[in-house]
């Protein structure tokens, strides 16, 4: 699709007035989506969408258009000239944009990953015979993904990833279940089957007689995937430089009132070790690593390019919600062996679910346990617990409540297929956390 | 390799059908225009036009789907390679038998429902009416954040079968939101409209009334202002009167989604969650008080989710789901009701061609009770009012909630008196919709919806329409936010 988006790009550029910018985004798809209940096949098929967005700015007003494209060089080229036509036609009828904003500095860059997929038939057979006598739910999703950016001051940015996804659950009864997941670009036949073989441990445990646990403060053991489901969450109102401006960020205190996390937490967006694509909409690329948190203390928010006009700042390549595409909170010291024995009494909370603030102004979030959640009693697993709901700040989960992060992080890789499938991820470490609110 | 118009489209899917028991073709056409105001200043103008088609193949127990936006043979050769190769792969470990399921052939034709067509209004005259109500919620420097967005989308569905159907649906539909932030210190607080629960419709400008939105932003703005120098909600054991919108999210988490039947099957297990709801529940469950009653309805025209037939071609019609509080009828397809033997509703539906359906909401709604506002207000020794939604969260089995409202006011002694920030309450499903004692009168029922209703793997958020009344439920768990 690269040589294809840029040939439509040269068409569009050939259209465009001499005094016009062009901004050409293109994202899409070739994707297998196999859907599983009980270990059968309830839902499959493959869906091809590719859309094209363009972007003209006359002198300081800007419009865009987006379409689906056929694919066809000449039918999509007819439609590229149709969509330029009309946004020259339209342009003039709008208000010049005070927040103009677009990568004047040109820099061009390619990421193709390999085509190194397996037959998703054969992708399939490998899962549902390894998953015989469980009841497995999930999703395996595969396929290309691409993103590309071109615009007619000469700069071109294209990236194309060849990724599976195999997000399941093997349930025993009613809600009662374990979460997991294999993510990767080449099927790793002992890899998923130690994937399989870990949660089907972890089920055992789960057809422990579950216990109820009484409201209260407890101290937990928020593994990877429970850390990273409350930071994405804390990631939509935190670190971008319009909520920090406004005053809308839910790190209001921290950015106001000087208040700090625990010293041990450092945050970053590191775009160097992640998965995520490099550039944004409008040109600008993203540095390696953007630090967030420093020690417990607020740092460098992310800029769009809107914002970096009206806030009189640096674009730093985030997209116009501001939010952190790879996220990584840095490890701390404690070894994964170590960690029920250091838990000693408390949950261990392998997953959460359905987290929302409670209380923006406080970074206070609502949720429930969810899948693999244990009580642990003298350094030992003692059973699962039913479902409870948490009401806590994350000024105490990062903060002074924090005992210690592990060693290890986890690399999660979104598993989000939202109009498309996506390629954000987090790179997070566990935490021991005391006193964690549960209220239901 | 040439673009198809709908009718090459059809005639070369009926002369090219795959060796199948069952064939569909379901071409969506969908435009966007969204017109974004932040602090006055307009955001650059987007407009998105796409179409697609979704094959889907029933053979023997499969089924399978193939998606594309290449209108054209090669395309639709294609997409019916990929489904035949999907149906084939489901042939292997069916979980359902297909071969069981009837299909309709729906035909005819809905029109749009609008009044004065959105495309008919200049873009000029769109971006100025957002500016206007943008510069009316800028009322005070304590005023941080504002901003107005109105978004269109006209869509047209067409679903072909290969046994006969053919059925083309229209729709417009306007989806404004307005928010607000007000800020004093670290402290910052919010009035919206639409934002997560919204007056969202099927129509066109006619549903933007100029003095209605101004009215609507200027009390925004000043309640936002309020909130900031408001106490906390306090902490207890309560009544709870909840408005309109808020009964929508009410709705929605605790009685809609635990009655999707393929979440009561499982299908739903590893994303979106399972259900405290059971089959042999239907037909003898007490899901709520008598005063309880929920319908499937989708026949008011101007409702977000109203439609003819579903994404299956099944024929939709109002349905009671909860009677005088008796768990009924559940919300599944065709599919999931030859799957479950559950009694269900016409609600296949997929959020665009290139998703497939499943069960969902469309119009949920609980009907209007007989006690007007005041009634309600002065039967309340001690509670709150709460206003709008802010935050919402359940559990997997769709029993523990917990919501925020944006705007809470005391009630004590059967008289409104002050205004409260951070309005919080949580319960358990079935037990807060037995503590229902009053429910509103048509004059506190208002037809919204929420634009964002997620679930599905692939995923798929989709609008869905809700109406309700003012409710009052006794012995609720209050609270506000943190003490600082």
């Amino acid at each position: 699709m690269r040589d294809y988006f840029y040939k439509l790009a040269d068409h569009a550029f050939q259209l465009a007035d001499a005094d016009d910018i062009l901004l050409l985004n293109i994202r899409g798809e070739l994707s297998d989506f196999v859907r599983m209940n009980n270990a059968r096949i309830r839902q499959g098929g493959k869906v091809e969408q590719s859309y094209l967005e363009i972007t003209l700015i006359n002198g300081r007003k800007r419009i865009s258009h987006s379409f689906s494209l056929l694919q066809s060089l000449d039918i999509d080229k007819t439609q590229v000239a149709s969509a330029v036509e009309n946004l020259h036609a339209k342009v003039s009828l709008l208000p010049e944009d005070a927040y103009l904003s677009y990568s004047r500095h040109i820099h061009s860059t390619e990421d193709i990953g390999k085509n190194e997929l397996p037959d998703t038939q054969a992708a399939m057979d490998r899962i549902l015979h390894s998953a015989e006598g469980n009841d497995l739910v999930g999703i395996y999703a595969a396929g290309l993904i691409y993103r590309g950016f071109a615009n007619n001051l000469g700069q071109k940015n294209w990236y194309e990833s060849h990724s599976f996804n195999f997000d399941f659950s093997l349930y025993h009864h009613q809600d009662k279940a374990v979460k997991s997941g294999y993510t990767g670009f080449t099927w790793d036949q002992n890899l998923f089957q130690g994937k399989m073989d870990q949660a089907r441990a972890q089920l055992e445990i789960m057809k422990r007689d579950p216990l109820t646990i009484s409201p209260g403060a407890y101290r937990v053991y928020l593994a990877p995937k429970a850390m990273g489901d409350l930071v994405d969450v804390l990631n939509r109102r935190a670190f971008g430089a319009r909520d920090r401006h406004n005053k809308t960020s839910s790190l209001n205190r921290m950015i106001y009132e000087g208040k700090r996390l625990n010293p041990g937490v450092t945050i970053l967006e590191n775009t160097g070790g992640g998965s995520a694509c490099r550039f944004q909409s409008d040109g600008f690329i993203k540095p390696d690593e953007i630090t967030l948190v420093q020690d417990g203390t607020i740092k460098d928010p992310l800029v769009g390019s809107r914002s970096a006009v009206e806030l009189n700042m640096e674009c730093n390549g985030a997209s116009a919600e501001e939010t952190a595409d790879s996220l990584e909170i840095l490890p701390g010291k404690l070894r994964t062996k170590d960690i029920i024995p250091t838990l000693d009494t408390g949950l261990y909370l392998n997953n959460l679910h359905y987290i929302n603030f409670s209380d923006v102004n406080s970074a206070r979030l609502t949720g429930l346990t969810r899948f693999a959640a244990f009580h642990i009693k003298n350094g030992e697993i003692e059973a699962p617990i039913n479902v409870m709901r948490f009401d806590e700040t994350m000024y105490n989960v990062l903060g002074e409540n924090l005992e210690a992060l592990t060693a290890e992080q986890e690399l999660l890789v979104s598993s989000n297929t939202q109009l498309c499938r996506h390629t954000e991820c987090q790179n997070i470490p566990g935490a021991i956390v005391n006193d964690f609110r549960f209220t239901l | 390799m040439d673009y198809m118009t709908d009718h090459q489209l059809k005639h070369w899917f009926l002369d090219n059908l795959p060796d199948a028991d069952f064939c569909s073709l379901r071409l969506t056409e969908e435009k966007k225009e969204l017109i974004h105001v932040r602090k006055n200043v307009l955001e650059p103008v987007n407009t998105v036009e796409e179409r697609g088609f979704m094959v889907t193949v029933v053979q023997g127990k499969g089924m399978g789907y193939g998606a594309t936006c290449d209108i054209s043979e090669v395309g639709l050769k294609t997409a019916v390679a990929n489904a035949m190769d999907h149906c084939r792969l489901n042939q292997k470990y069916p979980l359902i038998d297909f071969s069981r399921i009837g299909f309709s052939n729906p035909s005819g034709e809905r029109k749009r429902y609008v009044k004065t067509p959105w495309e008919s209004v200049s873009l000029e005259e769109k971006t100025s009416f957002a500016k206007k109500l943008s510069e009316n919620l800028q009322v005070s420097d304590q005023i941080v954040d504002w901003q107005v967005i109105l978004e269109h989308k006209l869509v047209t569905n067409r679903y072909i079968t290969s046994t006969g159907g053919d059925m083309v649906q229209a729709f417009s539909y306007v989806f404004p939101k307005i928010f607000v932030m007000a800020n004093k210190g670290a402290e910052t607080q919010r009035r919206s409209l639409g934002w997560i629960i919204s007056d969202s419709r099927q129509g066109g400008w006619e549903l933007l009334s100029e003095d209605k939105m101004r009215h609507t932003v200027s009390v925004a703005a000043e309640e936002a202002l309020e909130l900031v120098d408001a106490p906390n909600c306090p902490s207890g054991k309560m009544d709870v009167l909840l408005d309109s919108g808020q009964m929508n999210i009410q709705v929605h988490e605790s009685v809609g989604h635990p009655l999707e039947i393929d979440r009561i099957l499982g299908d739903e297990r590893n994303f979106a969650g399972t259900s405290f709801v059971t089959p042999e529940m239907f037909g003898s469950y007490r899901y709520g008080s008598d005063l309880m009653n929920i319908t499937f309805d989708p026949t008011r025209p101007y409702q977000l989710a109203s439609y003819e037939i579903d994404d299956e071609g099944a024929i939709a019609d109002k349905s009671y789901l909860i009677e005088n509080g008796i768990l009924r009828r559940g919300l599944g397809s065709v599919i999931s009701q030859a799957r479950s033997g559950i009694p269900g509703v016409a609600n296949a539906r997929a959020v665009r061609w290139n998703r497939p359906p499943i069960d969902r909401m469309a119009n949920l709604n609980l009907e209007s009770g007989t006690s007007s506002f005041n009634d309600m207000v002065a039967a309340i020794e001690r509670g709150i009012y709460m206003q709008t939604n802010l935050s919402w969260s359940i559990d997997d089995s769709r029993n523990k909630f917990q919501f925020g409202c944006e705007f809470g006011r005391l009630i004590e002694n059967g008289r409104l008196t002050s205004v409260v920030k951070n309005p919080n309450y949580r319960g358990i499903s079935g037990i807060f919709w037995r503590n229902l004692k009053m429910v509103g009168n048509e004059d506190t029922f208002h037809v919204m919806g929420t634009p964002n209703c997620g679930k599905g793997e692939p995923n798929q958020t989709i609008h869905v329409g809700h109406a309700t009344p003012a409710c009052l439920f006794t012995d609720v768990d209050v609270f506000g936010g943190e003490n600082q």
